[in-house]
This record gives structure tokens, sequence and C-alpha cells, in this order.
């Protein structure tokens, strides 16, 4: 494909294959679906913007994981300082957020919905550069190689933090899941 | 060969996703049989490893778009694209004017210097119309820079003919023609007859 700036109705088909993609990712990384909105339009924004930069080296869901990352570490270290200054810790209970829009539909089992929630607060409690490898590793089946890619650091550091937030998850689940984990240990 | 504790650890998520060749995988379970706190790290490990694999996937899965999400996008990018031609025009056309301003006063300075050069020597730059009495002799002042701490300082005074042949007209004696010559002013800055003086 011929790299160009692509005027925004050549830019659709691109939308339509991975807005939902690009959305999912956003909520779990933001913990919150209505920044995940407007950050999933930024993302798209920004990728037709700067299309012409595209050299195709990785493929096109890569590059708009990237420029998602860019976006919400940015968006990130503005709100950090506000939230520093204002209500430090806001982001606890952002998790909520994100299951506000609708519970359990009537077809989901109860117990699926409490599991989609404690997984939901488990994230939650990581912190975002854990919660980034986490999410390119278990959503996106990325490698290690590729989430050092993606992420900007070594794969040491991505082993690394990949390895403490599986720890801290395990901890925090051993309350949360008793009988799942007595399953594992059997 | 055996692993340490470091060694066994930093090994242990690549035992989850079954990426370790026998060797080392045999290594790392030889390690944590006889090691119980790896043993006991690695069964945390596990249950965040199974967590994500299995739960993620599901909390994905029932996080769905708001409605007409992509016809948002693709309003906004229409937009955007829609400014950012109009931002990229509008740009262009201050430029080329900035540069057609610029090129007319370098013009018009040029010209004027021009103008300044072409002057013969002794002629007067003072508006047209102004005609040099012959017996007026003019003045001569050198500009000098501003640095210079002199502002104006007068440098000679011309010969009252310049650059003519002199000759005798009456009578049948005729004179030897005497030739008179301007001397060559080289002014630093800019010569410029500011004032006439009348012959005593």
């Amino acid at each position: 494909m011929e790299a160009t700036t692509l005027p925004g109705s050549d830019f659709d088909w691109i939308v339509d294959a991975y807005h939902e993609k690009i959305y999912r990712a956003a909520s779990m990384l933001l913990m919150n679906r209505h920044e995940a909105e407007d950050l999933t339009q930024d993302v798209f924004l920004a990728a037709m913007k700067s299309y012409s930069r595209f050299r195709g080296d990785s493929s096109l869901y890569t590059w708009l994981y990237k420029i998602m990352l860019n976006l919400f570490r940015k968006r990130r270290a503005k709100r950090k300082l506000l939230q520093w200054s204002f209500a430090p810790g806001g982001e606890k209970e952002n998790f909520e957020v994100l299951f506000s829009n609708d519970g359990p539909g009537p077809e989901e089992p109860l117990e699926d919905a409490e599991r989609e929630r404690r997984i939901a607060r488990v994230l939650n409690d990581l912190s975002p550069k854990h919660r980034e490898v986490v999410l390119l590793r278990f959503y996106d089946g990325k490698s290690y190689r590729e989430i050092a890619d993606i992420t900007g650091v070594s794969e040491g550091t991505v082993k690394s933090r990949l390895h403490h937030a599986l720890k801290q998850t395990g901890g925090r689940l051993q309350d949360l899941r008793p009988e799942r984990s007595k399953k594992m240990e059997s | 060969m055996e692993m340490t504790c470091t060694q066994a650890t930093a090994k242990l998520c690549e035992l989850l996703d079954g990426t370790l060749d026998d060797f080392e995988h045999a290594l790392v379970q030889t390690h944590i049989a006889s090691c119980e706190n790896c043993a006991t790290l690695l069964d945390e490990i596990k249950r965040g490893h199974q967590a994500f694999s299995e739960d993620l996937p599901a909390l994905a899965a029932s996080i769905s778009p708001p409605p007409f999400l992509a016809l948002k996008i693709k309003h906004k990018l229409t937009h955007s694209s829609g400014r950012w031609w109009q931002g990229q025009v509008r740009s262009r056309v201050w430029a080329a004017a900035a540069c057609a301003v610029i090129l007319l006063a370098a013009s018009i300075i040029f010209d004027s210097l021009q103008k300044d050069r072409n002057r013969p020597a002794g002629s007067p730059a003072t508006a047209a119309g102004n005609s040099i009495d012959t017996n007026q002799r003019p003045i001569f002042y050198v500009i000098l820079p501003d640095d210079s701490g002199l502002m104006a300082a007068p440098v000679r005074e011309l010969p009252r003919r310049t650059q003519t042949e002199m000759t005798a007209a009456d009578g049948d004696d005729q004179e030897p023609q005497i030739q008179r010559r301007t001397p060559q002013i080289q002014s630093p800055v800019l010569v410029r007859p500011v004032g006439f003086k009348q012959d005593m």
C-alpha cells in the first residue's frame, strides 16, 4: 500500500476494521469507558495525520496500538499533575466505571460476571506500566519481543514487569478465588 | 548443573508460557522441587497467569463499544481532514504574502542605494529642480556609522569646478589648459551634500 496521508473518507476501512479492538484495549488500559471512547477517537485522528510515516514494518494494529500507548501516557502524565493536587489516589475506583453502563446480561451467568469484575479489580490494582504489559501479553497475545518493541523497553524489562504483575495478581487472587486455587494445587 | 533461585525465578513466566527448551525446563523443575520458596512463588505466578489467560479475554469480550462509535470517529476524521487542508492552504497563503512584502521592501532599499551610487560626485542629493550655482561650493559631509561616536563629520570642501577643463576664453593669448580634477573621496559609508557655501 502506498503510504500517503489519507483523507478522512479513505481511512474508513481502517476505522471499521480496528475501532472495536482498539476501544476494548483502551477501556482496559484506562479502566474507564468514557475516556476510552475519547482515546479511541484520538488514536484514529492521530493515525490519519501521521499515516505518511507508517512504513509497514509492523501490522496496522500494532502501529495503532503504539499510537494509543503514546496518547495514553501523555494523558496520564497530564492527569497525574491534576490528581496529585486535587485528589490523590483518585484512580483506584475507576474500574467501577468500566461496568457502569451495563450489568450482567440476562444470558450471562452471575459467576462469569463476578469473575470479570474480579479480574477488572485486579487489573485496576496494577500500575499502568504493568497493565500495559499484561494486556499486550494476555489480550493481544504478543511475544516478549513484540511487547518490548511496542512499549519501547527492553525484553528483560518486559519479563520483569510481567513477573511482578503476575506475582501481585496471584497474591491478590488467593483470597478472591479459593476454589480455583485449590483445584490448581491438586 | 543447578540453578540458583534468581536464575529459576527469572524463568518462571517462560515456564508457564511453555517457551523454555527441554534442558532449561528440566533445570527449573529440578530447582523448584528442591526449593520451597520458589515453589510458593511459582504457585502465585501460576494463579495470576491462569486468571489473566482465562478471564481477560472474557472481560474484553464483555466490553462492547458504544453505539455509533465508528460513525463518530469517521465524522471527526472527515471534519478534521477538511480543517487540516484549510490550515495548509492558509499557512501557504500567509507565507507567500510575507515573501512578497520582504521582496518589495528589499527592492525599494536596493533601488534607493543604486540611485545614491549613480549620482555624479558633487551633484546635490536634494529634490529635483535644485541646481548648483557654480559660485557655490558644496560642503560634503561623511555620515559615519552610529558606533563610531561621530554622527557627522566634515570631510573637505570640493573645488568650485570639478572635472572640467578650464580654458581662457578671452583674448588671443591662450593660457595653457589647466586640468583640475576632483580628488576621489573614498567614503566609508555615504557622501551626501548637505548645503552650499557662498564664495567669498
